[in-house]
């Protein structure tokens, strides 16, 4: 059962029954016992009656009693009987109510004893079987050490019509009180777990309707209940990473938005300026090589976008091929050379020669490599130096390159790894930065099972990509 | 009239550069914030043409410290961020119009002509002295209304004075105003093409203040 509201309701109704009907079970039993006790000593007190007004002479039993003294004993409704016994079993004398019918002489290890009984008419009875001397003829007392005893056993029979219906009266009054008990409980129980749930539900309804649009406004979640204190506390811990994460995607759409205009506003102007007018060859074929260059740069960030967008998705394929990273490396370089001429680097390869051989995915791993070099090679210094080296480590291959020109703090080093995170908010200088290249280079590198990390000494910056031989992507 | 690009994006730069040359403006460009600041304090241009994503300084900070530096001169904001805030934040810094990037050029033009007439005030961009109509969206001039050949420079010029009409230019501000910053032209220069305009409009049209400059005075009648 899901629900908290039943599950008490259906432990606290079990338990308040199980008490109330114990306690009813209790105070049924111990008035019975009291009615039934009054029963008895009144048939008791009967049978002594009866017994003393009993006499043993030489003329055999005599019982002295009228009508008149015990009326009940007379034939009628709802008459009551007597019988007496000789010790032999005789039976001595019996009230007139007993019309042709016999007691049941009844007896027991107990003196007196009781038992219900069904009385000669069909009624519901008890009767007492008393065992008692009786006077004799002498007058004498009828325990007195000289006269022989007369023991006789008298029963005395009611019915228990109104024992019974005192009873009956009780159990249902008892009853009652139980189920309508049990019925307030499960009421009383539904309506405080409500109230007591109002606040659950004002909780749900502030979560409810967050969505993007309006999670950035949002105050703290609260609750009045100190239970759920733990719950409130993750929710609106919950509320604030996605805070972060919905202002994080806002502002990667902004970015993207401004990194593609930008471009798009040189391509535009260029076009509508080179059309204005008649133009010769060589001053269409400038612009239209300058565009061209542009196309590239935006194709290349919608690529990155792209390739971004679906290695966070899990959704990048990978291939395995096997390559020699020394020999890709020098390959993936080899584009560069006009920029390398252009800004004037020095490009070093210190290290060994001998191949190392991987099983990785080619065109993964172009990406990466390109991206960062490209990055080393836009943000060196004019005239500065790029050295790039290509190890085989203990744990798998190891690529660094490191550039001059850096103006970041070894603290900002790892930032880079961050989508369009510009030092003072300004693009890097001397480059059109897309700023998706690294980060894009981290998801790659990791999902390959690599890492990747940047570090900055005397304005240098350097980038270490680790690999593993064999590539085990996580796909 | 001169205009300041400041730009970093080459080919953007390149083009406006280009565009705004051949519509008849003499135009300087940097290409970061420093250098742009630089330009627009000691230049006299009519407007600067202001990207807001800047390397150095931002182009936002430069419009700040050019206002606060009381410098009046037109500015236009270039950016690819289109927001509201945005556009009321450089509007507030003393911007004087605001463009979406990516945008038409056409459109960047006839707005920096309207900005330049702002800052002469003149609304309508015809400008009618005495026998001269110049109209300064097609850079054309007629006399009586019969059209007169001017080449660019000698239209600038005269385009200017047309601004200024009634005030005495000195050749320093003229040649400020319609010379790039590496150029190399000299005050000789502009007495050059005055005469040609003379010689082209008349002379009673442009009057020479000795030791001051020259005046475009409308004779009444």
């Amino acid at each position: 059962m899901r629900s908290l509201r039943n599950r008490l309701v259906a432990v606290t109704l079990s338990a308040t029954l199980l008490v109330l009907l114990g306690a009813a079970a209790l105070i049924y039993g111990m008035i019975r016992a009291a009615l039934v006790t009054e029963f008895d000593e009144t048939l008791l007190a009967k049978a002594k009656a009866i017994a003393a007004l009993s006499e043993m002479d030489e003329g055999g039993f005599e019982l002295d009693l009228t009508t008149a003294q015990m009326p009940e004993f007379e034939p009628g409704d709802r008459c009551e009987y007597f019988q007496i016994w000789g010790e032999d079993g005789a039976s001595l004398t019996q009230s007139s109510s007993l019309v042709g019918d016999s007691l049941d002489i009844g007896g027991g290890s107990v003196d007196p004893s009781f038992r219900f009984t069904t009385l000669p008419d069909s009624r519901p009875g008890r009767q007492v079987t008393l065992t008692s001397s009786i006077r004799t003829d002498h007058g004498a007392e009828a325990n007195s050490d000289a006269q022989p005893q007369a023991v006789v056993s008298i029963v005395v029979a009611r019915d228990t019509l109104g024992l019974n219906q005192a009873l009956g009266r009780l159990a249902v009054l008892l009853g009652s009180v139980t189920f309508g008990a049990a019925l307030l409980t499960v009421v009383v129980l539904i309506v405080v777990v409500r109230i007591a749930l109002k606040p659950v539900r004002a909780l749900a309804t502030q979560i409810s309707d967050v969505d993007a649009s309006n999670v950035s406004g949002r105050g703290e979640l609260v609750c009045s209940i100190e239970e759920l204190d733990p719950v409130v506390d993750r929710l609106n811990e919950l509320l604030d990473r996605l805070k972060t994460a919905f202002a994080r995607e806002k502002a990667f759409t902004a970015d993207v938005a401004h990194e593609l205009r930008t471009p798009l506003a040189g391509l535009s102007a260029a076009l509508e300026v080179c059309s204005s007018r008649p133009r010769n060859e060589a001053a269409y074929r400038e612009v239209i090589l300058k565009c061209l260059g542009t196309t590239r740069a935006m194709q290349t960030m919608v690529e990155n976008l792209l390739n971004l967008a679906r290695a966070e998705a899990g959704q990048l394929r990978f291939q395995t091929e096997s390559l020699d990273l020394r020999h890709f490396a020098k390959e993936c370089w080899h584009s560069f050379g006009l920029q390398v001429a252009e800004r004037e680097l020095s490009v070093y390869w210190p290290g060994g020669r001998e191949p190392i051989d991987m099983a990785i995915d080619r065109e993964k791993l172009r990406l990466v490599l390109r991206n960062v070099f490209d990055n080393a090679v836009r943000h060196s210094n004019r005239g500065g130096k790029v050295t790039i080296k290509v190890n085989q480590g203990q744990e798998g291959a190891v690529v660094e390159i490191q550039n001059t020109g850096c103006s970041l703090v070894p603290e900002e080093a790892e930032k880079v790894f961050e989508r369009f995170w510009k030092k003072d908010a300004v693009r890097a200088e001397g480059a059109e930065h897309c700023g998706l290249g690294l980060p894009l280079c981290r998801q790659i590198v990791e999902a390959l099972g690599g890492s990747i990390h940047a570090f900055v000494e005397n304005s240098s910056f350097a980038v270490k990509i680790e690999l593993p031989l064999e590539m085990n992507a996580a796909i | 009239m001169r205009v300041l690009i400041v730009e970093d994006n080459e080919l953007l730069r390149d083009s406006l550069h280009q565009g705004l040359r051949e519509a008849g403006f003499s135009v300087d460009a940097a290409e970061d914030g420093t250098d742009g600041l630089w330009l627009a304090e000691t230049g006299d241009y009519d407007v600067i043409i202001l990207d807001l994503m800047l390397p150095g300084i931002d182009g936002l900070s430069l419009l700040s410290s050019l206002r606060e530096r009381q410098k009046g001169t037109h500015v236009l904001i270039l950016t690819a961020k289109d927001t509201v805030e945005d556009r009321v934040t450089g509007l507030n810094l003393g911007a004087d119009d605001y463009l979406v990037k990516p945008f038409a050029f056409e459109e960047l033009l006839a707005r920096t002509h309207a900005l330049v007439r702002r800052s002469y005030r003149r609304k309508s961009p015809k400008i009618e002295l005495g026998s001269i109509q110049i109209d300064t969206t097609r850079k054309t001039v007629a006399l009586h209304g019969t059209p007169i050949g001017l080449t660019p420079r000698e239209y600038a010029l005269l385009e200017y004075l047309a601004f200024r009409s009634g005030e005495v230019v000195s050749r320093t501000e003229i040649w400020e105003h319609l010379y790039e910053f590496e150029s190399e032209t000299t005050s000789n220069v502009v007495d050059v093409f005055i005469k040609r305009l003379r010689d082209k409009l008349g002379t009673q049209l442009i009057q020479t203040k000795r030791g001051q400059g020259y005046v475009l005075a409308v004779e009444e009648g």
